[in-house]
Formats: structure tokens, sequence, C-alpha cells
């Protein structure tokens, strides 16, 4: 019982909310109070700052929301490099850390869904949950044949929540400084995450995945149709321990090498072989196997792409160090700016962007990329996406873009992590 | 004929059961004895000498649906080691599962036996008396394990306890939400805060509270009452006086 409680009710979160967007709205009073005084350097600083801590106020109140909150402060830490490092890590911690459904509503679910006692459907079930999804829970449990499986159990009444939530957020995010910028990724999260809560949608893209990924170094687990539903979704339980936790337990450089290798593989052969990639690269949905495979566990968010855009990704990522002028006839083709733009703007932009591909140019510069002795790799181009962030609207809405950039950075962030050292060039998007 | 207790208990069953059927077919007041025992197949009058009144087959019904919520409550293999909250969650969970399959013969009676001021009380009181047998076992062992601290006002929580399930099983009748997910949340939410007011010892402390300006309120009145003597005694003389005339 002395759990931290966390609000279910519209009341409560209305509640917190208020009390989060009081706070902003004060930091930005503080912020127009200051400004007169403060010379116009101090004044961009001052902005940063501000952004920074209104970003921590959110956070905040965030993470005392169960399940959609969770998933937004995930895309905020992601999407936009206004959280503090130390909060990005708080946030972590709390991937696989949100406060548990108690028994008795997991045991209501349960009867819904098999009409009957988990007791008299399973060998035996674990009432306590032994990990947190982002819309759920997971727990242990064996089958009457023996098989040991794990059940992912979704929060009652989240679809309805989803959106009582965001509608929260957006107001929280108004006074953002980048609040323009957000909006329509906030609307992109919605709709992602009233898919996710569709476990039936998610079992499919499992077998997706188990049938057309074959490779030796991952595990899909078996998916158990029959105990699944909607709301609960009944597949193998791996053995491991999660990507994060993994990395505490000391792997040597070798181990941790090879798990990256085997984590990029898998993001290369789904976008290039299945043009289908795992979206959403959170250490907690990897599983690091005792013989080191990769389990993945978590398919609710797949994203699916149009084989041209993956032709015309990859013919982009093979001119990136070659051809300048054939890179930048390449941007043309996709389709990237509005009609309406002058010539002026648009040399503009490509010279922000063939910087920003001499940046991306690095990590494929030499045979094997180390993310230990490049740790500046980050922090280099963030004023590039910054500058480039200025000429928003003239850029067509390219969702494509984002997952796969968001995803690919995701998985890139986890190897800084890692410090590991692994070959980024690889046969889809590089010519010995 | 002498027939058996077993047989007379599932005689009694039947006509429950019975009496839901009818009642959701044709409602509450065109449901007849009569008509009930023509369709158990028992003689117009064999069944009054289960139930004296329409009415008392309600109250068995809802009796057998708590005796069934302890039942299945015991069933739960790990059930000792909940916490208060999900303990009586749990009961709430169970009553509403026993309830679905006569939703509708619910909604027709429940308002009427727990709303309305009948002769009843005493069917009610053993309704009450077992719903509150219930809650405290629940709060026995939660006290035992020091869960909780022993509650000042436990009585008055038990009442208010079923107070909040008729309150609960009203919203459940109304509650459109897909698998009645509203009920699910609505209940996990006030028994979370009930739970933690009663963990904190709030009644306790109120009680505590309100004693003390107890004390002190009829402190001050005594006071007062002494500076006023002369008026009381003039009061009481004139009172006494006017008794001997």
């Amino acid at each position: 019982m002395n759990e931290i409680r966390i609000p279910k009710g519209k009341f409560q979160r209305t509640v917190i909310t208020a009390k989060t967007a009081g706070k902003v709205s004060g930091q930005v009073l503080t912020y127009l109070v200051k400004k007169p005084f403060l010379s116009k350097d101090n004044n961009i600083a001052a902005k940063k700052d501000l952004s920074e801590k209104n970003a921590e106020t959110i956070f905040k109140s965030l993470t005392f929301l169960k399940g959609t909150a969770l998933k937004i402060a995930q895309f905020l830490s992601m999407e936009l490099e206004i959280l503090p490092e130390a909060l990005r890590k708080e946030l972590e911690k709390s991937y696989n850390r949100v406060p548990p459904l108690n028994r008795a509503i997991v045991r209501k679910i349960l009867k819904d869904v098999y009409e009957d006692n988990p007791e008299s459907v399973f060998k035996c079930f674990e009432a306590k949950a032994f990990a947190a999804a982002s819309l759920g829970q997971v727990h242990r449990a064996k089958t009457k044949e023996g098989h040991k499986i794990a059940l992912k159990i979704q929060y009652p009444g989240i679809k309805n929540t989803i959106e009582s939530d965001l509608k929260i957020v957006r107001t929280v995010v108004k006074p953002l400084p980048d609040y323009a910028f957000i909006l329509p990724g906030l609307d992109e999260v919605e709709e992602k995450l009233m898919e996710e809560t569709d476990y039936i949608n998610e079992g499919k893209n499992l077998l997706f995945f188990k049938h057309h990924l074959k490779l030796k170094l991952i595990k899909v687990p078996a998916l158990y149709e029959k105990y699944s539903s909607d709301v609960v979704i009944a597949m193998e339980y791996i053995k491991g321990l999660p990507l994060n936790e993994w990395i505490k337990t000391n792997p040597s450089i070798e181990e941790k090498n090879k798990i990256a290798e085997s984590l990029f593989e898998i993001f290369i052969r789904s976008l290039y072989e299945l043009k289908c990639i795992h979206a959403d690269p959170n250490p907690g949905n990897f599983i690091i196997t005792p013989d080191l495979k990769v389990g993945l566990i978590d398919f609710g968010c797949i994203k699916q792409f149009d084989p041209t855009f993956v032709d015309n990704y990859q013919k982009l990522n093979r001119t990136i160090l070659r051809d300048k002028s054939e890179y930048f006839s390449l941007h043309n083709e996709l389709n990237l700016f509005i009609n309406d733009i002058s010539e002026e703007v648009k040399n503009n932009i490509m010279h922000i962007m063939h910087k920003i591909s001499i940046w991306y140019g690095r990590f494929y510069k030499k045979e094997w990329f180390d993310f230990k002795k490049n740790k500046d790799i980050f922090t280099e181009p963030q004023n590039l996406f910054k500058e480039l962030s200025k000429y928003k609207k003239y850029f067509n809405s390219q969702p494509d873009f984002i997952y796969l950039d968001r995803t690919r950075y995701g998985l890139y962030r986890i190897f800084e992590k890692m410090e590991v050292k692994i070959k980024i060039r690889n046969t889809y998007e590089w010519d010995e | 004929m002498k027939i058996s207790n077993e047989q007379k208990k599932i005689n009694r069953l039947k006509i429950i059961e019975i009496a839901v059927d009818l009642i959701i077919e044709e409602g509450y007041k065109s449901a007849t004895m009569r008509g009930i025992a023509k369709k158990a197949g028992f003689g117009d009058a064999t069944i009054y000498n289960y139930f004296p009144t329409k009415e008392s087959i309600l109250f068995a019904y809802y009796e057998d649906k708590l005796n069934e919520t302890i039942e299945k409550m015991k069933e739960i293999k790990d059930f000792n080691e909940y916490t208060i909250n999900e303990q009586l969650q749990t009961v709430f969970h169970i009553q509403f599962e026993l309830f679905l399959s006569d939703r509708e013969f619910i909604a027709i009676t429940f308002k009427k036996i727990f709303l309305t001021i009948n002769q009843n009380y005493k069917q009610i009181k053993t309704i009450k008396n077992l719903f509150r047998t219930i809650i405290k076992d629940i709060f026995d062992a939660a006290t035992e394990a020091e869960e909780i601290p022993p509650q000042i006002f436990e009585e008055m929580i038990f009442h208010l306890i079923f107070d909040y399930y008729i309150g609960i099983v009203i919203f459940w009748l109304n509650d459109s939400s897909e698998k009645f997910n509203e009920t699910t949340i609505l209940t996990d939410k006030s028994l979370d805060l009930f739970c933690s007011v009663i963990q904190a010892g709030v009644a306790n402390k109120v009680f505590d509270l309100a004693s003390y300006f107890f004390k002190n309120h009829i402190l001050s009145r005594l006071t007062m009452l002494k500076s006023h003597k002369d008026t009381i005694n003039i009061i009481k003389r004139e009172f006494m006086g006017s008794n001997n005339e």
C-alpha cells in the first residue's frame, strides 16, 4: 500500500494539470518581466532556460499520470532536445517502473476476458506484475501445458483517457516557446497511441515479424492467441533482462558490441526488406537473453513504409558522402518542400541540410564507428537542427521521415549509452 | 409428503430463479406469486411455504448473492495477501460479476429494495448484517496485519461502506461504458481514496479533534453557567415554588 498512487480519474488529472499550467504561466511571466532588462545574448539564454524549466515542470506532472502521459513524456524527450540530461535519465527509469494496477483490477480484467478465474485458466498465475508496459503491465503465468508465458494487460478504460489526456497536454504546452512545433507531433502521438491500445493488432504485428524477420540473432516470442484479446496479449516468456538492466550487469565490451550489432541489423533488415520497422526504440523493449540474443517484446508501435519512400531513403544514404549535387537533386525528388518557395530560401535550407549531411556522413566515414570516442556527435548538430526548424513552414509534412529518423536516432542514442563500436556501414547503404 | 432439506433448498432456488426471469419479462408489478408458482410447477399455496411475500423473494436473492460473494472470495488463493483496498475492490467486482446476468432484474428491483422506506426493515437488516460481516472480516484482517490503525468509528464506517455499495450499484446500473469500465475506474479511485483516509487514521484524528472541541465547549458552557449562578437559582426557586403551590 505504500506504492506511489497514480491519479486515475479525470478530476485528479485536471487538478494536477491546472497546477502545471499555473506554474508554466508563472515562469513565462517571470521571463516577460525580466525581458526588457536583458541583453540580447542573455535573452536567448533566458529563453532557453525557460524552455528547459517548463519541460521539467510538464514532465514532472506527466509522470504522475499513467500510460498515455508516459508515452507523451517519452515523445517530448525524444522529439525535442528540450529535456535536460538529468531528467531524461529519470524518464528512462520510469519506462519500466510504472506503479502497478492492483490485483483486484487485474483479476477483473482477466475474468472479463476468459470468463473464468485466472487460477482456473492457468496452471499458475502471478497476480503481481513483473514489468510495466507503456499502456499496461506484464504478468508471468504458466499454461496448463506447462508453457511459460507473459501476459500483457491493458489499463482499463485507457482508450477513453487518451483523448482527455491529450487535451490536457495540448493546453499545458501552450505557453512553451516551441508550441507550434510540438502540436502536430501530438496529433501523431494520439493516433499512434490509439493504435497501440489494440492488442489484436499488436498480435498481428508480432506474427508478421515472427514469420518474416528470419535472423539467427533475434528471438520473437510465440503468440498464444487462445489467451489473447483486445486488452490482453499472451506471448511466450523470454528469459533475460531488458537492455537497460542488462547494461547495468557490466557485460564485456565484446558482448555489448554484439548486442548493438544485432539491434542495428534488426533495424536495417526490417527497413530495407520488410519496409516495416519496430518504431519504439525504448531500451525496455529489448530483452537480452542469456545466450545473447535480442528478444523483441513490444509490437505496439510498428511503422510501415511505402516502398518508394524506402528506395529514396536508401539512395539518399548512398549518396551522402559521395556526390553533393546528386544529393541535392534527390531532395527535389523527395517532394520535401512546399511549391511556394523562393530559390533563395531553398538555397538557405539546402546549405543547412548539406551541413547536416556532412555530420550524418561521419557515421559512415570509417568502417567501424566508435560511439565512445565520438561522444560529441550528438551535441554537434543541435544548432543545425534548430536553424533548420526555423524553416519548418516550407516543408511538406513527412511523417515517414520523422518516424524513421526518430527510430534511427533513438537507436544511436542507445549505442552511445552502451559505448559500443559497430559497423554503421551496411550492405544496403554502403558500396565497398 | 415430506420433502428433504436438500429438496427444499433446490425448490427455494428454483423459485428465486423463476421470479427473476418473470420480473425481467413482465415487470415487478405484473409478476405475481401465482404466476411464479405456476411457472415453477408448484401449487398456488406451496410457494408460500418458501416465501411469505413477493418482496421476500427479492431479499432472498440479494442475500444469496452476498453469500455467493463470500464463497467466491474464498476461492481466490492469495486473497489473504491482498491489501485492504484490493480486497474491498474484489468484493465489488465479484458482486457485479454475479449480478451481470440478472442486470435487468437488478435494475427493476434494486432501488425498490434499498432506497425506499418500507416495512421490511428487518429483512434489509439481514442483508446489511451479512454485508457488514464481509467488510468487518476485511477490516479485522487489515488491523491485525497493522495495515490500518484500529478504527474508533468502525460501525459508522461499515454503515458508510454499505451506503457506498448502494451508490456504486446504482452507478453500475447506469454505466453504459464498454465492460462497465467507468464503474471499475470509479470503484478503484474512490476506494483508493477511502483506504488512504482509513490508513492515515483520519477518522480517529477527527474524533480526537471533535472530542477536544466538545470538551472545551462543555467546559466553557459550565463556566458560563457559573457566572449566572444567581439567575439560575432564581429560576430554580421560582420553579420549585410554583411546584409547591
